[in-house]
C-alpha cells in the first residue's frame, strides 16, 4: 500500500529530473514498474 | 584555390568548403548534415581546428537531442547549466520524490482505505499463540516456526 505511494513519487520524480533520452533510465523504470505490479497483486 | 585545385583535378565531386571563421562554419554546417559519407577537416594548427571539430560534434549532438547539445538551452543561458549537473538533478529528484510523499501521503492513505485496502493490525490474534513450544536451548526463534 506504502508501495504504491513511493512508486507514484518516483516515477514522478524519474519522468521530471531523469536524462529520457538515456535508454537505461526507461528500462529501470519499467523493471521497477513491473516489480510493482506483482508486489500489488501479491499483497491485495 | 590550390586545394578546390587539386580536388577538381582528383574527379572529387563532393561538398567543398572554404571556411575561415567558426560563424562561417557554422553556418555551412546544415549543408554539411544532409551529405553522405565522411567529412574531412583540413587546416593548420594555428587555426585552432580543434574548435570547428568541437563545433560540428556538438552539431552532431544537436540533431538527436542530447542534453549537452549546442541547441540547447543550458548552452543559450547561463542560468540552466545546471540542470546538466547530475548532482543538482539527483538532490532535486529527491526533493521532489519526498514532497509528493509528505503532500499526497494522507491523500493516498484516505482513498485506499476508502477503496477497502486498508491494512489492519489484527488485536485478537496472537501471533505467538499458534507457534509449538520452542525448547528451551533454543535462543533464537529461527528454525522453528
Amino acid at each position: 500500500m506504502g508501495g504504491l505511494l513511493m512508486a507514484l513519487a518516483i516515477v514522478a520524480s524519474v519522468l521530471l529530473w531523469a536524462d529520457l533520452t538515456n535508454m537505461y533510465v526507461w528500462m529501470t523504470l519499467l523493471v521497477f514498474l513491473g516489480f510493482g505490479r506483482w508486489g500489488w497483486r501479491t499483497t491485495t | 584555390m590550390l586545394v578546390e585545385k587539386g580536388l577538381a583535378k582528383g574527379n572529387f565531386t563532393g561538398c567543398f568548403q572554404a571556411v575561415d571563421t567558426l560563424e562561417n562554419f557554422a553556418g555551412c554546417l546544415p549543408a554539411l548534415k544532409n551529405t553522405p559519407g565522411a567529412v574531412l577537416f583540413k587546416g593548420s594548427r594555428s587555426q585552432r581546428m580543434e574548435d570547428f571539430l568541437e563545433r560540428f560534434l556538438a552539431d552532431i549532438r544537436g540533431a538527436h537531442g542530447d542534453l549537452s547539445s549546442a541547441g540547447s538551452l543550458s548552452s543559450q543561458v547561463g542560468f540552466f547549466n545546471v540542470f546538466r549537473y547530475i548532482t543538482f538533478r539527483a538532490i532535486y529528484a529527491f526533493t521532489l520524490a519526498l514532497v509528493i510523499c509528505i503532500f499526497l501521503g494522507p491523500r493516498v492513505i484516505r482513498w485506499l482505505t476508502k477503496v477497502k485496502c486498508g491494512q489492519y493490525i489484527h488485536e485478537d490474534v496472537k501471533a505467538t499463540s499458534a507457534r509449538p513450544e520452542r525448547p528451551p536451548w533454543a535462543a533464537c526463534s529461527w528454525p522453528w516456526p
